[in-house]
């Protein structure tokens, strides 16, 4: 580093307070020597080793800078950041770094996303500590103009925001990629509930940066919002190409691809997930989530006569969402879309090995007993399936699909009017909103 | 950029970390508890961990067995007699400060007396590649 911007760290690094809030001896020493090296006066620099003390010492010094365990032995660290943004929203003379030993993805793009500098992790060397430190520090010690009114409208967003819209304008001419200013203007919009501005404002962020990843997510959300699949599908491509997929976002991304026929998207999505050593509870559900809506358009395309579904890809459809069904973890409407989709396929054999898991996981679920029902009746004979249905009524599991098994198989059966007519008294009583429909079967 | 179908990577809440148990060469005992050991810092000459308040004092000479994953560890009813089983590297240290955090935690940095030098630099500078790489993927977030 040239003696200048060791000048200006000095002089920047002067005026500034630390509170370190660290449990151990060791890391308590090594921060602190750390930032003696890096011309911190010891008298600067005051400790904690618990979040209590470290409140304290917040509300009585207002410390610019913090050091702190994400964990600490009275709770976690969230109290000291609110504090500390309330305290200090101007973000260039103050910061905030976080040690924690969470190097998951998930953990990096949450704080990533969060108001946090830095996070170091554990274990950490003097090396990697004083790395991550300068990597704040020497971009806050010598800001541009453009960044200086980034963050005083930032500082403002809460509270004044026209205040803020007026650094923002300063802002866009004062750097020729000011992508960050139409962000901030864009969730300024978003916060009046003007999408069609935000959208306009977010899509000048992505001319400048194509990929900025606040834009990008926030500009989805709005496609989606305004049922704009084709936009949607590009700024899904460019999250998916450029970061982690957020397993929360996959049944979203997998509507986007199948509106736009991107259907090997999924298969992507499945792959990726195939990849991952031992997938969480929520992580499976979700991938199974996203193979039920891909198994479901590809069956709903072929029963609507969609000549370019073939069988190769109705034999994939169906291997996946045999692999749903074992997949998911516990999602019961899952297992109920893939059925009915399964249903429809009319393929007997994959139709109760789901059905057969679906029942195995969840016993009790009226869904899924429906579903069986109606899943038996394309194979039972009607007299059997009728005394299914009627078993399930008595038993009060009540629902149209079962009271419409119930009218066509006593048609079928031949028995006689005043009964039929009893049954279809019961199913108009019960959803009347349906009796239409209920008399169209009885009357063909 | 042309759409390459292998890139996708899912966010995931795993999480990557060493696994340590060690034996007591003073006091001849061990520690196996690996969930109450961690590392906290490293560098050159010392390593700082956490560790069961009653598995050793100043001055005693630890084994430290660095695993990198918890497989093995997580079979072991105790320490085996033969430490060649162990899938781990080995760093051998002298306890010069032991600091005690609570009843269940102290905190102790040794001096390492003994260690496979390639092995200790290529551990710490694992850490500092970690660091690299998670502050890489943070500031993609913001850029």
């Amino acid at each position: 580093m040239d003696a200048k911007a060791q000048a200006l760290i000095k002089a920047y690094l002067k005026t500034k307070s630390f509170l370190v809030v660290e449990p151990t001896v060791a890391g308590k020493t090594a921060i602190e020597k750390m930032l003696q090296k890096t011309a911190v006066a010891r008298k600067n620099v005051k400790f904690a080793k618990t979040l209590e003390s470290a409140l304290e010492i917040m509300k009585d010094q207002m410390p610019n800078y913090v050091f702190t365990l994400d964990k600490l032995e009275d709770g976690p660290y969230h109290d000291l950041l609110e504090l500390h943004l309330k305290q200090q929203p101007n973000r260039l003379d103050n910061g905030f770094f976080l040690l924690t030993d969470n190097d998951s993805t998930d953990n990096i793009t949450k704080l990533a996303q969060s108001e946090i500098d830095a996070m170091v992790i554990l274990p950490f060397t003097v090396t990697s500590l004083q790395s991550e430190f300068l990597k704040v520090i020497v971009p806050k010690s010598a800001p541009s103009e453009y960044k200086i009114l980034i963050e005083s409208a930032r500082e403002h967003m809460r509270y004044d925001v026209d205040k803020a819209m007026s650094f923002l304008n300063k802002a866009k001419k004062a750097d020729s990629k000011p992508f960050e200013a139409f962000y901030l203007e864009g969730l300024i919009h978003l916060g009046d509930k003007a999408l069609e501005l935000a959208r306009e404002s977010l899509e000048q962020s992505l001319k400048f940066n194509p990929s900025y990843y606040n834009s990008l997510k926030e500009l989805f959300n709005i496609y989606i919002s305004l049922k704009e699949k084709h936009r949607a599908y590009q700024v899904s491509k460019k999250l998916s190409e450029n970061y982690p997929v957020n397993p929360k976002m996959i049944p979203d991304l997998a509507w986007v691809s199948v509106a736009n026929a991107q259907y090997d998207d999924i298969l992507d999505y499945h792959q990726a997930f195939k990849n991952v050593e031992d997938p969480d509870s929520e992580m499976r559900n979700y991938i199974s989530a996203s193979l039920a809506i891909y198994g479901k358009k590809i069956i709903k395309d072929k029963t609507e006569g969609n000549e370019s579904v073939d069988q190769s890809l109705i034999d994939r459809a169906l291997r996946l969402m045999d692999e749903a069904s074992v997949v998911c973890d516990d999602k019961p409407l899952v297992f109920a879309s893939l059925i009915n989709t399964l249903i429809l396929s009319k393929n007997e054999t994959i139709t109760s090995k789901v059905l057969e898991r679906a029942k195995s996981k969840f016993p009790k679920n009226k869904t899924i007993k429906t579903l069986e029902i109606l899943a038996d009746d394309a194979s039972l004979p009607p007299s059997k399936s009728l005394k299914n249905a009627q078993d399930a009524v008595k038993s009060g599991l009540k629902s149209p699909e079962i009271y419409q098994i119930i009218l066509k198989r006593s048609l079928e059966l031949g028995l006689n009017e005043s009964t039929i007519k009893d049954y279809l008294n019961e199913a108009c009583q019960e959803f009347p909103q349906l009796s239409t429909e209920f008399e169209k079967i009885v009357n063909k | 950029m042309s759409i390459s179908h292998d890139q996708i990577t899912l966010v995931t809440k795993n999480l990557s970390q060493s696994w340590i148990i060690f034996s007591n060469d003073t006091s001849k005992s061990d520690c196996i508890k690996y969930r109450d050991i961690k590392i906290l810092i490293a560098d050159e000459e010392h390593i700082t961990l956490l560790v069961p308040p009653s598995a050793c004092s100043v001055g005693h000479n630890l084994s430290l067995f660095i695993f990198k994953n918890d497989k093995q560890v997580r079979t072991l009813k105790r320490m085996p007699q033969d430490k060649s089983i162990l899938k781990c590297s080995t760093v051998n240290g002298k306890v010069q400060e032991f600091d005690l955090i609570d009843e269940n935690l102290a905190e102790i940095t040794l001096k390492i007396t003994d260690r496979v030098l390639d092995y200790w630099k290529s551990f710490t500078d694992q850490i500092d590649k970690k660091q690299e790489r998670v502050s890489e993927l943070f500031t993609k977030y913001r850029e």
